[in-house]
């Protein structure tokens, strides 16, 4: 698990996305808007709901006026356009009451455990108001403009686990539907998604009734909802070690079963094909500033144009095509190898769906008490000669620290030896921490116990712990050293956000990023449809 | 006020840090707390008494045949390994506990160590309190073990085989002086923010109007 290669990754049809979007399906989920109170400028509160596996759901959302100034991305924002709270049953008016004093705070507010889910999203200005204008005017926004954003509003923040007084993950982790991880945050987003559609229809109807259109059906599915995350995500992948084990584990499960297919169905082989010409217009319509990134794509681009030269009918209806499909990918780069991951786990879903009820984990790790220092040392040089390699004589494998900001307690990267707040480090320097572990070690005898070590040496036994864990779960450790100086965060941001099902990734540094959810997703009301489950890497239409 | 679970482990795991504790075994006091919270205890208290005086180095531990002997008793520190040498070292039996900061923490612990390992544990307290931890949940007996008090930690069997799991998480009322002290010593791991933190430490611009 190399950090160049989780920022290569793709959404998969395992990514939360999907998973909630095929169980709304399964369940045939209807999702009803009970209140609806926003004036002509699209301001007021409303309230969309389902029954969902036994449960009732409600987002509650608030949009409320905000001046340019205060519009920011970041989490050190004070107001936002629209904040929700994905509420557990159907509230009540002593609820909408409670919840529209608190959710337009956000962090400020307090919440409480009917609260599962607490969001915040900002428009995208200039493509919320040039579709409101258009659609009054009775024309379809530019197409050009829409594609190049991809969204109505972009989500800020998704909070949910307890944060403020929300729900503990406890309530709903067993609820149908919510065992998956980041479920219901999933469907809060999703569901953020249709109110920003409906807003935007309903501010342009109300500006001109008479010549008013709504956006075309072929446009709107194109609208996923936005995302901005920064550094907050990154510290996450580190400190829940056997959950994101989990994740990796699916993802290699699933292509290992892919490879092991002997002979590709008629089917698979058709679907794979459409599929690699469809990544293709996908890449046509992902462009960005980000200078690495547009040169990743631009390789990407052409690479897969080998793929499809590559993968034609009589290659992949010999044997185990799959397996000489992901061999053959050694020689291109790292994002078009996790795209073909990707690619070809897309047609297999009763293979490999499956794997989407073993990604989540509610375990924390526990120290083996009896494990030596001698096993201590062998699996150390087993599993962490990445760490033993990096040489921290050298300053830049020390260039930065992690910290949290007083300022609304903002995960940040620092730069050691420029800026003060080294002393309260996070615990992220991992191969730092092993290094200092095996220097105790070599001192203590083998047969010792790690229980009679930590007494002298308790510094360690977070890392002692961790260690231990690699023994059963092969995917807990970022196989880097997340303090050196050619660490690039964003790649912690990438793999993360593949697993939500995240496209359009948008670096807007090495820190933080831009990036679409849903887009191409069915609508609220489109669940019940078929071919729901049909759109990954999607496509704004060409007859549009 | 009320506040989730895992509000008050994150909370609890930050203060202990802010404290000097390493953060492993700030950890495991943010977890004892929250199953002492589970069992219907003040398991935020049973923390903020271990962890507010601070800490300097690790706890002398001499070995006395199967017993081990802990001078000074401070839980945060040295009460996850009073559980783990009775759960992974053959030749431990039980281990004794001097001048205890925080009995309470030791209970929980404990409960985490059942949770764990599941061994079922009996604390007995000089003071005359005695607590078991089996499948059946904590079970205290005689006055509530005070703080200085010392503790044997021994290996039981309930043969119990049924008892109920840590259920409460949200709406966990605290008292607002007590979420505040937890929060001004989580504070103490907080960098204050600059100009420089600011404009670079999060790699992102200040507004986005686009």
């Amino acid at each position: 698990m190399r950090l160049s290669r989780m920022g290569a990754y793709f959404p998969t049809r395992l990514s939360f996305s999907r998973t909630l979007i095929r169980f709304l399906a399964e369940q045939k989920a209807e999702i009803n808007r009970p209140i609806w109170e926003i004036d002509k400028d699209g301001f007021g509160r409303a309230v969309y709901s389902l029954y969902l596996g036994g449960y009732s759901y409600s987002l509650v959302a608030f949009s409320t006026m905000l001046a340019s100034e205060g519009r920011t991305d970041r989490v050190i924002a004070e107001a936002w356009d629209t904040s929700y709270v994905l509420y557990d049953g159907i509230p009540n008016k002593a609820e909408l009451e409670r919840l529209e004093i608190n959710t337009p705070k956000q962090e400020a507010g307090r919440f409480m455990a009917s609260d599962l889910i607490l969001s915040r999203a900002n428009k995208s200005v200039r493509v919320f108001e040039h579709v409101v204008d258009n659609l009054s005017k009775g024309k379809q926004p530019d197409k050009d403009l829409i594609s190049s954003v991809g969204y109505l509003m972009r989500t800020t923040a998704v909070y949910g686990n307890g944060k403020f007084g929300t729900a503990d993950r406890q309530r709903i982790a067993e609820r149908p539907g919510f065992f998956c991880p980041f479920q219901a945050e999933m469907l809060t987003v999703w569901l953020i998604r249709g109110f920003t559609h409906d807003l935007v229809e309903y501010i342009a109807k109300c500006r001109a009734p008479e010549k008013f259109i709504p956006l075309d059906r072929r446009l709107i599915r194109y609208f996923g909802i936005g995302n901005a995350t920064g550094l907050g995500m990154a510290p996450f992948l580190v400190n829940h070690p056997l959950l994101i084990n989990n994740w990796m584990k699916a993802r290699e499960t699933a292509l290992a079963r892919l490879r092991a297919i002997k002979f590709a169905d008629t089917n698979s082989v058709k679907s794979i094909r459409n599929l690699i010409i469809r990544a293709r217009r996908h890449l046509d319509q992902w462009n960005v500033e980000d200078v690495r990134q547009m040169s990743r794509i631009k390789i990407l681009k052409l690479e897969l144009e080998e793929v499809e030269a590559w993968a034609t009918l009589e290659c992949l209806e010999a044997p185990n095509p799959w397996n000489r499909l992901v061999r053959h990918s050694s020689r291109w780069s790292e994002e078009c190898q996790e795209l073909i991951v990707a690619l070809i786990m897309e047609p297999h879903g009763h293979i490999i769906d499956d794997l989407a009820d073993d990604m989540s984990s509610n375990s924390v790790l526990f120290l083996e008490p009896s494990n030596t220092v001698g096993e201590l040392s062998a699996l150390i040089l087993k599993n962490y000669q990445w760490a033993l390699d990096v040489d921290f004589e050298h300053a830049e494998a020390q260039h930065y620290f992690w910290y949290v900001s007083e300022e609304k307690l903002e995960p940040r990267l620092g730069v050691r030896l420029e800026e003060p707040g080294a002393n309260l480090e996070l615990p992220l320097d991992l191969a730092r921490r092993v290094q200092a572990f095996v220097s105790d070690l070599e001192k203590i005898p083998c047969a010792q116990t790690i229980a009679e070590f930590l007494t002298r040496y308790p510094y360690h036994r977070y890392v002692a712990r961790r260690v231990q864990a690699t023994r059963l779960h092969q995917y807990t450790e970022i196989r880097d050293n997340l303090i050196g100086a050619d660490c690039m965060p964003i790649d912690m941001l990438r793999c993360k956000l593949s697993f939500f099902g995240a496209t359009k990734f948008d670096p807007k540094s090495d820190r933080w990023t831009r990036i679409v959810l849903f887009q191409g997703a069915p609508l609220t009301s489109e669940i019940l449809s078929t071919g729901a489950d049909d759109w990954w890497l999607s496509v704004m239409g060409n007859d549009l | 006020m009320k506040v989730s679970l895992n509000e008050i482990i994150d909370a609890l795991k930050k203060a202990a840090v802010g404290t000097g504790l390493p953060v492993g075994l700030a950890e495991d006091a943010a977890q004892a707390g929250a199953w002492l919270i589970g069992q219907g205890h003040d398991g935020v208290s049973a923390v903020l008494m271990a962890i507010e005086e601070g800490f300097n180095g690790p706890a002398t531990r001499i070995e006395a045949g199967h017993t081990q002997i802990i001078l000074e008793g401070r839980v945060a520190l040295c009460g996850p390994s009073c559980v783990e040498l009775i759960a992974g070292v053959a030749s431990v039996n039980e281990v004794c506990l001097f001048n205890v900061d925080s009995p309470f923490l030791l209970i929980g612990q404990a409960g985490i160590g059942f949770q764990n390992f599941d061994i079922e544990l009996t604390l007995r307290f000089s003071d005359g309190a005695m607590a078991s931890i089996s499948k059946r949940g904590l079970t205290l007996c005689g006055s509530l073990p005070q703080r200085g008090t010392d503790v044997l930690v021994t290996r039981y069997q309930s043969n119990q085989t049924t008892g109920t799991a840590n259920i409460r998480t949200n709406d966990i009322e605290i008292e607002p002086e007590t979420w505040h002290a937890i929060e001004a010593l989580a504070a103490k791991t907080y960098v204050p923010s600059s100009e420089i933190s600011r404009a670079k430490g999060a790699g992102a611009g200040p507004i986005d109007n686009n």
